[in-house]
């Protein structure tokens, strides 16, 4: 399972860095891997069809492109994890919320009081 | 009847003055581990209390009796005599109704809410696969985003997840108490505590005990795991991982709630790890425990009591001799 989720990833990596789409054979051969050609077609047909990739018809194969930019996804996931606060399912567990400018100076100001102006990394 | 009554009655004595309890004073603060085992209790003696009842009023108390034939015979006199009157077949319905459909909602609300974060999770986890890379060290995986933020997926596959920006606002030992912090959430299931907390609050809206369960338990579990890394990486260095990353929200404003009254609950927690901690004494943890065993035994106690003194009456000693060993089973 973990082998497969790599593999996933290697294709979309493969993709985003592309700046055209892509063929089977040509992600294939970037990957360098002494995949066999159906392996990464099935797995690239699978990203296709969860969504992550694009495809149009060439002649008699396809080619392929991410559906949506890299960041994108990234910042989806940030804002998913960010905003678990109230209401939701606790499927994320997040470290701690934002606080503003001045009670985070004060706090600061406090913190170097305690660690007695030194020691502390800020 | 008397018993469904006073089940009942426990209960609303429960739901209306447990949480004033447990939100009065600092002590909640200084032990979070009791507290959120508090609430726990509570929620769970609140609903076991109402159920209790509902079979209560189904089933009639009979005398127990050791000889089986007897004790069956006596059951179903007295559930005869119990729905010959119109009252009695009313109260056993009503019993019976109210037993499975609290319990029933109990459930199915709780199953409902672990499976939809279970596929949340999935679904986030699936997505970090993609665009997630491999962490300064085993067990973190980064996202390479400018707002600092850290968090964990719990579950079979459970994955602590830091951004770039929290990387770089952390120095080496912050980071090391933030994973601290993670990982006590991922050890001890805090998920799975917050989870049924919120799934009670979500199944019976119209009691606010459960609401404010599920909010106190949601700051609560922060506390705890706070404590523990604490412990591991020290308070200080703890107080500055977590201003370091809660300032470093740039995009994500800082939530209007956490903005209200007393500053944000970041700040709480910040504040709380700066004077030296004064956890709550053994004598007064080990008093609480106790409390909260007894807390959740007295419907059970309420309900067996009748029977268990029924029962207590066919063991009686009536041996010859008097020595009290012989139990009578005829």
């Amino acid at each position: 399972m973990p082998r497969f989720g790599e593999l996933e990833g290697a294709i979309m990596e493969q993709l985003w860095r592309s700046e055209k789409p892509l063929l089977v054979r040509e992600v294939l051969d970037g990957l360098d891997r002494g995949l066999a050609y159906n392996t990464v077609q099935t797995v690239t047909e699978i990203l296709y069809r969860k969504g992550w990739l694009t495809k149009e018809r060439d002649g008699r194969a396809f080619r392929y492109t991410p559906a949506a930019g890299r960041e994108k996804y990234i910042a989806g996931l940030v804002a998913e994890a960010l905003s678990l606060t109230e209401d939701r399912s606790a499927a994320l567990v997040g470290l701690v919320e934002g606080i503003g400018p001045e009670e985070a100076a004060e706090l600061r100001r406090l913190l170097d009081a305690a660690a007695g102006g030194a020691g502390v990394k800020r | 009847m008397i018993v469904a009554l006073s089940l009942l009655a426990y209960a609303v004595v429960l739901a209306g003055a447990g949480p004033r309890l447990l939100q009065a004073g600092s002590w909640a603060d200084r032990a979070p581990r009791l507290a959120i085992a508090a609430w726990q209790a509570l929620t769970t003696a609140i609903i076991s209390s109402v159920v209790l009842a509902g079979i209560a009023l189904t089933f009639p108390t009979v005398q127990v009796s050791n000889d089986l034939a007897a004790l069956l015979h006596s059951c179903v006199m007295a559930i005869q005599a119990h729905y010959a009157s119109p009252g009695g077949a009313a109260a056993g319905a009503t019993g019976a109704v109210l037993a499975l459909a609290v319990l029933g909602r109990a459930i199915w609300c709780l199953a409902a809410a672990l499976s939809g974060a279970a596929r949340e999770r999935a679904r986030h986890a699936e997505a970090l696969d993609l665009v997630a890379t491999a962490g300064p060290r085993t067990g973190i995986i980064v996202l390479d985003a400018a707002e600092a933020a850290v968090y964990c997926l719990p579950g079979r596959r459970q994955r602590t997840v830091v951004t770039t920006g929290a990387l770089q606002a952390l120095g080496e030992d912050q980071l090391d108490a933030v994973l601290a912090h993670e990982h006590a959430h991922l050890a001890e299931r805090h998920d799975l505590i917050l989870g049924m907390a919120r799934a009670m609050a979500a199944a019976f809206p119209a009691v606010p005990a459960f609401r404010s369960a599920a909010a106190e338990t949601a700051r609560l579990i922060e506390l705890r795991a706070d404590d523990a890394a604490a412990e591991r990486a020290g308070r200080l260095t703890l107080a500055g991982a977590l201003l370091a990353v809660a300032s470093g929200r740039h995009g994500h404003a800082v939530p209007a709630a956490a903005l209200a009254a007393g500053g944000s609950g970041a700040g709480a927690r910040i504040r709380r790890l700066i004077p030296p901690r004064s956890p709550l004494g053994r004598a007064r943890t080990t008093a609480g425990s106790l409390s909260l065993a007894l807390l959740l035994a007295l419907p059970v106690l309420v309900l067996g009591g009748p029977a268990a003194a029924a029962a207590g009456h066919a063991v009686c000693p009536t041996a010859a001799d008097g020595t009290g060993i012989e139990v009578s089973v005829r």
